[in-house]
Protein backbone atom coordinates (compact mmCIF):
# COMPACT_ATOMS: atom_id res chain seq x y z
CA UNK A 1 0.00 0.00 0.00
CA UNK A 2 2.88 2.78 1.04
CA UNK A 3 4.24 1.61 -2.19
CA UNK A 4 1.66 2.51 -4.21
CA UNK A 5 1.30 5.84 -2.43
CA UNK A 6 5.11 6.40 -3.05
CA UNK A 7 4.90 5.69 -6.19
CA UNK A 8 1.87 7.95 -7.01
CA UNK A 9 3.11 10.78 -5.23
CA UNK A 10 6.17 10.37 -7.25
CA UNK A 11 4.46 10.18 -10.97
CA UNK A 12 2.29 13.27 -9.79
CA UNK A 13 5.06 15.06 -8.80
CA UNK A 14 6.89 13.96 -12.42
CA UNK A 15 4.06 15.29 -14.54
CA UNK A 16 3.37 18.36 -12.15
CA UNK A 17 7.18 19.23 -12.81
CA UNK A 18 7.33 18.89 -16.12
CA UNK A 19 3.81 20.91 -17.27
CA UNK A 20 4.15 23.11 -19.96
CA UNK A 21 1.59 26.06 -20.09
CA UNK A 22 -1.98 25.19 -21.00
CA UNK A 23 -3.05 26.30 -24.30
CA UNK A 24 -5.22 29.35 -24.54
CA UNK A 25 -7.84 27.42 -26.68
CA UNK A 26 -8.80 25.28 -23.77
CA UNK A 27 -9.51 28.29 -21.55
CA UNK A 28 -12.97 29.01 -21.39
CA UNK A 29 -13.27 32.48 -19.20
CA UNK A 30 -11.83 35.25 -21.14
CA UNK A 31 -12.89 38.47 -19.93
CA UNK A 32 -12.97 42.12 -22.37
CA UNK A 33 -11.61 45.43 -21.73
CA UNK A 34 -14.95 47.28 -20.65
CA UNK A 35 -15.67 51.06 -21.17
CA UNK A 36 -14.87 51.66 -17.36
CA UNK A 37 -11.26 50.15 -17.60
CA UNK A 38 -10.06 52.30 -20.97
CA UNK A 39 -11.16 55.08 -19.55
CA UNK A 40 -9.03 54.42 -16.87
CA UNK A 41 -5.99 53.47 -18.54
CA UNK A 42 -6.73 56.48 -20.70
CA UNK A 43 -7.16 59.23 -18.40
CA UNK A 44 -4.47 57.97 -15.78
CA UNK A 45 -1.72 56.82 -18.82
CA UNK A 46 -1.17 54.03 -16.28
CA UNK A 47 -2.23 50.75 -16.32
CA UNK A 48 -2.41 49.46 -12.94
CA UNK A 49 -5.96 49.85 -13.21
CA UNK A 50 -5.82 46.35 -15.27
CA UNK A 51 -4.18 44.47 -12.97
CA UNK A 52 -6.79 42.76 -11.68
CA UNK A 53 -6.70 40.86 -15.04
CA UNK A 54 -2.72 39.61 -14.57
CA UNK A 55 -2.42 35.97 -15.45
CA UNK A 56 -6.15 36.01 -17.00
CA UNK A 57 -7.45 35.62 -20.87
CA UNK A 58 -8.53 39.01 -22.34
CA UNK A 59 -10.18 38.92 -25.20
CA UNK A 60 -9.14 42.49 -27.42
CA UNK A 61 -10.04 43.85 -30.89
CA UNK A 62 -7.52 45.99 -32.93
CA UNK A 63 -5.82 46.82 -35.98
CA UNK A 64 -2.55 45.45 -36.92
CA UNK A 65 0.36 48.25 -36.35
CA UNK A 66 3.55 45.87 -37.08
CA UNK A 67 3.90 41.86 -37.34
CA UNK A 68 7.06 40.11 -36.46
CA UNK A 69 7.77 36.49 -37.07
CA UNK A 70 10.70 34.93 -34.95
CA UNK A 71 9.90 31.00 -34.50
CA UNK A 72 6.39 32.44 -33.70
CA UNK A 73 4.38 35.49 -34.69
CA UNK A 74 4.59 39.16 -32.66
CA UNK A 75 1.98 41.48 -33.53
CA UNK A 76 1.58 45.26 -32.11
CA UNK A 77 -1.91 46.10 -32.63
CA UNK A 78 -4.23 49.28 -31.51
CA UNK A 79 -7.64 48.87 -30.53
CA UNK A 80 -10.07 51.80 -31.08
CA UNK A 81 -9.42 53.22 -27.84
CA UNK A 82 -5.85 53.97 -29.02
CA UNK A 83 -4.50 51.91 -26.74
CA UNK A 84 -1.40 49.71 -27.70
CA UNK A 85 -1.23 46.15 -27.12
CA UNK A 86 1.89 43.67 -27.94
CA UNK A 87 0.56 39.79 -28.56
CA UNK A 88 3.16 37.09 -28.59
CA UNK A 89 1.43 34.28 -29.94
CA UNK A 90 1.34 30.22 -29.85
CA UNK A 91 3.09 28.52 -32.04
CA UNK A 92 -0.11 26.22 -33.35
CA UNK A 93 -1.22 30.38 -34.71
CA UNK A 94 1.78 30.72 -37.48
CA UNK A 95 -0.43 29.36 -40.45
CA UNK A 96 -3.44 31.15 -39.53
CA UNK A 97 -1.18 34.65 -38.78
CA UNK A 98 0.31 34.45 -42.27
CA UNK A 99 -2.64 35.47 -43.68
CA UNK A 100 -2.93 38.88 -41.86
CA UNK A 101 -1.15 41.97 -42.95
CA UNK A 102 -0.30 45.43 -41.03
CA UNK A 103 -3.59 47.11 -41.08
CA UNK A 104 -6.01 44.55 -40.91
CA UNK A 105 -8.33 44.08 -38.13
CA UNK A 106 -7.65 41.41 -35.60
CA UNK A 107 -9.74 39.39 -32.43
CA UNK A 108 -7.13 38.02 -30.67
CA UNK A 109 -7.10 36.55 -27.10
CA UNK A 110 -4.33 36.10 -24.99
CA UNK A 111 -3.00 36.11 -21.29
CA UNK A 112 -2.27 39.13 -19.56
CA UNK A 113 0.89 39.19 -18.05
CA UNK A 114 1.23 43.42 -17.35
CA UNK A 115 2.07 46.61 -18.99
CA UNK A 116 5.04 48.94 -19.79
CA UNK A 117 3.94 51.85 -21.96
CA UNK A 118 1.24 48.86 -23.47
CA UNK A 119 -0.29 45.80 -22.85
CA UNK A 120 1.49 43.20 -22.83
CA UNK A 121 -0.25 39.19 -24.10
CA UNK A 122 1.32 36.00 -23.99
CA UNK A 123 0.20 32.59 -25.62
CA UNK A 124 -1.88 34.92 -28.07
CA UNK A 125 -4.35 33.05 -30.47
CA UNK A 126 -6.51 34.08 -33.01
CA UNK A 127 -10.21 34.46 -31.89
CA UNK A 128 -12.92 33.75 -34.15
CA UNK A 129 -15.92 36.07 -34.29
CA UNK B 1 19.34 66.04 -64.87
CA UNK B 2 21.29 63.16 -63.43
CA UNK B 3 23.89 64.96 -61.46
CA UNK B 4 20.67 66.48 -59.50
CA UNK B 5 19.31 63.15 -58.85
CA UNK B 6 22.34 61.54 -57.20
CA UNK B 7 22.48 64.58 -55.16
CA UNK B 8 19.17 64.38 -53.99
CA UNK B 9 19.59 60.39 -53.31
CA UNK B 10 22.85 61.26 -51.31
CA UNK B 11 21.45 63.82 -49.43
CA UNK B 12 20.09 61.85 -46.73
CA UNK B 13 23.55 60.17 -46.25
CA UNK B 14 25.10 63.24 -46.41
CA UNK B 15 23.25 64.66 -43.82
CA UNK B 16 22.85 61.87 -41.30
CA UNK B 17 19.98 59.68 -40.70
CA UNK B 18 19.39 60.80 -37.38
CA UNK B 19 18.35 64.57 -36.40
CA UNK B 20 20.05 65.78 -32.87
CA UNK B 21 17.15 65.02 -30.20
CA UNK B 22 15.85 62.23 -31.99
CA UNK B 23 15.08 58.88 -30.15
CA UNK B 24 14.62 55.05 -31.07
CA UNK B 25 12.45 52.61 -29.45
CA UNK B 26 12.44 48.94 -29.32
CA UNK B 27 9.30 47.31 -28.32
CA UNK B 28 9.61 43.99 -28.44
CA UNK B 29 13.11 43.87 -27.20
CA UNK B 30 14.96 40.47 -26.32
CA UNK B 31 16.32 39.61 -22.47
CA UNK B 32 17.17 36.13 -21.86
CA UNK B 33 18.63 34.44 -18.43
CA UNK B 34 20.18 31.15 -18.81
CA UNK B 35 21.10 29.48 -15.43
CA UNK B 36 23.55 26.42 -15.54
CA UNK B 37 24.44 24.19 -12.77
CA UNK B 38 25.32 20.46 -13.68
CA UNK B 39 21.86 19.40 -11.98
CA UNK B 40 20.22 21.36 -14.26
CA UNK B 41 20.21 24.37 -16.85
CA UNK B 42 17.17 26.62 -16.86
CA UNK B 43 16.60 28.81 -19.85
CA UNK B 44 13.77 31.67 -19.88
CA UNK B 45 13.29 34.52 -22.28
CA UNK B 46 11.18 37.54 -22.28
CA UNK B 47 10.80 39.67 -26.31
CA UNK B 48 8.49 42.10 -24.90
CA UNK B 49 11.04 44.26 -23.46
CA UNK B 50 10.77 48.21 -24.01
CA UNK B 51 13.88 50.11 -24.69
CA UNK B 52 15.14 53.60 -25.40
CA UNK B 53 17.91 55.01 -27.12
CA UNK B 54 19.45 58.21 -27.90
CA UNK B 55 22.10 58.07 -29.79
CA UNK B 56 23.47 61.76 -29.56
CA UNK B 57 23.63 61.71 -25.80
CA UNK B 58 23.96 58.04 -25.67
CA UNK B 59 21.82 57.58 -23.14
CA UNK B 60 20.10 54.01 -23.26
CA UNK B 61 16.80 53.05 -20.62
CA UNK B 62 15.46 49.45 -20.45
CA UNK B 63 12.15 48.52 -18.97
CA UNK B 64 11.46 44.11 -18.27
CA UNK B 65 8.00 43.29 -17.50
CA UNK B 66 8.98 39.82 -15.09
CA UNK B 67 5.88 38.03 -15.90
CA UNK B 68 6.37 38.30 -19.36
CA UNK B 69 9.81 35.94 -18.86
CA UNK B 70 8.85 32.56 -20.21
CA UNK B 71 9.68 28.90 -19.11
CA UNK B 72 9.80 25.58 -20.85
CA UNK B 73 7.92 24.03 -17.81
CA UNK B 74 5.24 25.99 -16.23
CA UNK B 75 5.91 25.12 -12.66
CA UNK B 76 9.19 27.30 -13.31
CA UNK B 77 7.73 30.50 -14.41
CA UNK B 78 5.68 29.92 -11.15
CA UNK B 79 8.03 29.94 -8.34
CA UNK B 80 10.26 32.72 -10.81
CA UNK B 81 7.40 35.30 -10.48
CA UNK B 82 5.85 33.78 -7.00
CA UNK B 83 9.10 32.88 -4.89
CA UNK B 84 12.34 34.17 -6.61
CA UNK B 85 11.42 37.38 -7.93
CA UNK B 86 8.18 38.31 -6.11
CA UNK B 87 6.25 39.73 -9.76
CA UNK B 88 3.06 40.79 -7.60
CA UNK B 89 5.63 43.41 -5.37
CA UNK B 90 8.07 43.80 -8.14
CA UNK B 91 6.89 43.44 -11.56
CA UNK B 92 9.52 45.60 -13.67
CA UNK B 93 13.04 45.57 -13.44
CA UNK B 94 15.10 48.60 -15.10
CA UNK B 95 18.56 49.58 -16.70
CA UNK B 96 19.20 53.21 -17.07
CA UNK B 97 22.65 53.55 -18.91
CA UNK B 98 25.09 55.22 -20.93
CA UNK B 99 26.85 53.84 -24.02
CA UNK B 100 30.81 54.54 -23.56
CA UNK B 101 32.36 56.24 -26.46
CA UNK B 102 29.53 55.33 -28.79
CA UNK B 103 30.37 56.97 -32.62
CA UNK B 104 27.16 57.84 -34.33
CA UNK B 105 28.78 58.93 -37.19
CA UNK B 106 29.92 55.42 -38.25
CA UNK B 107 27.92 53.00 -39.89
CA UNK B 108 28.50 49.62 -39.03
CA UNK B 109 29.51 47.65 -36.00
CA UNK B 110 31.00 48.87 -32.84
CA UNK B 111 31.67 47.15 -29.82
CA UNK B 112 31.23 49.17 -26.51
CA UNK B 113 31.15 48.91 -23.40
CA UNK B 114 27.75 50.41 -21.38
CA UNK B 115 27.64 51.48 -18.09
CA UNK B 116 24.98 51.81 -15.62
CA UNK B 117 22.42 51.06 -13.07
CA UNK B 118 20.01 47.90 -13.04
CA UNK B 119 17.27 47.74 -10.48
CA UNK B 120 15.38 44.75 -9.85
CA UNK B 121 13.63 43.47 -6.80
CA UNK B 122 13.97 47.10 -5.53
CA UNK B 123 17.58 46.84 -5.21
CA UNK B 124 19.92 49.22 -7.99
CA UNK B 125 23.61 47.33 -8.74
CA UNK B 126 25.63 49.41 -11.05
CA UNK B 127 26.27 46.71 -14.02
CA UNK B 128 28.78 47.09 -17.15
CA UNK B 129 28.50 44.90 -20.08
CA UNK B 130 29.57 44.49 -23.36
CA UNK B 131 27.54 45.08 -25.98
CA UNK B 132 27.95 45.09 -30.15
CA UNK B 133 26.03 48.20 -31.28
CA UNK B 134 25.14 48.29 -35.50
CA UNK B 135 23.77 51.18 -37.14
CA UNK B 136 21.66 50.32 -40.54
CA UNK B 137 20.11 53.04 -42.64
CA UNK B 138 17.20 53.45 -40.49
CA UNK B 139 17.85 51.67 -37.33
CA UNK B 140 20.05 50.38 -34.73
CA UNK B 141 20.57 46.97 -33.21
CA UNK B 142 21.85 46.46 -30.03
CA UNK B 143 22.94 42.98 -28.61
CA UNK B 144 25.23 41.40 -25.92
CA UNK B 145 25.51 39.53 -22.45
CA UNK B 146 26.46 40.14 -19.33
CA UNK B 147 26.62 38.10 -15.67
CA UNK B 148 24.21 38.74 -12.87
CA UNK B 149 24.55 37.62 -9.01
CA UNK B 150 21.07 36.73 -7.80
CA UNK B 151 22.87 37.18 -3.85
CA UNK B 152 22.98 40.57 -5.43
CA UNK B 153 19.07 41.03 -5.39
CA UNK B 154 18.42 39.59 -2.40
CA UNK B 155 16.67 36.39 -4.33
CA UNK B 156 16.29 33.77 -1.51
CA UNK B 157 16.56 30.41 -3.19
CA UNK B 158 15.30 27.23 -0.59
CA UNK B 159 18.28 25.09 0.72
CA UNK B 160 16.71 22.25 -1.11
CA UNK B 161 16.32 24.25 -4.72
CA UNK B 162 20.31 25.61 -4.02
CA UNK B 163 21.80 22.88 -6.33
CA UNK B 164 19.23 23.06 -9.27
CA UNK B 165 20.15 27.35 -9.87
CA UNK B 166 23.44 29.22 -10.52
CA UNK B 167 24.55 31.95 -8.11
CA UNK B 168 25.45 33.75 -11.43
CA UNK B 169 22.80 33.84 -14.43
CA UNK B 170 24.18 34.77 -17.72
CA UNK B 171 22.00 37.36 -19.47
CA UNK B 172 21.89 38.32 -23.11
CA UNK B 173 20.32 40.63 -24.65
CA UNK B 174 18.45 41.82 -28.56
CA UNK B 175 17.15 45.49 -29.31
CA UNK B 176 16.08 46.15 -32.23
CA UNK B 177 15.61 50.04 -32.51
CA UNK B 178 12.93 51.76 -34.86
CA UNK B 179 12.76 55.78 -34.87
CA UNK B 180 10.32 56.81 -32.17
CA UNK B 181 7.37 57.88 -33.53
CA UNK B 182 4.79 59.85 -31.06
Amino acid sequence: MLIIVFISTALFGWIKFNETAIPTQQLSNAEALNETHTALVLKKANFESLNEFIEKALVIEGSIKKIDLNDTYNIMLLTEDKILVSCKFQKDQNDILKTYNEGDKIKIKGIYKGALNYLILLNCIVENN
Amino acid sequence: MRKHLCLLLLLPLLMGFAKKGDKFIARNGKVSFFSYVSAENIKASNNQVLSLFEPNTNKLAVSILMRAFQFEKSLMQEHFNDSYIESDIYPKATFEGTVLNFDDDFSGTQTKIIKGNFTLRGITVPIKMKADITKTYKNYIINGETDLNIKDFKINVPQILANRISQTVKVSFNFKYDRYEK
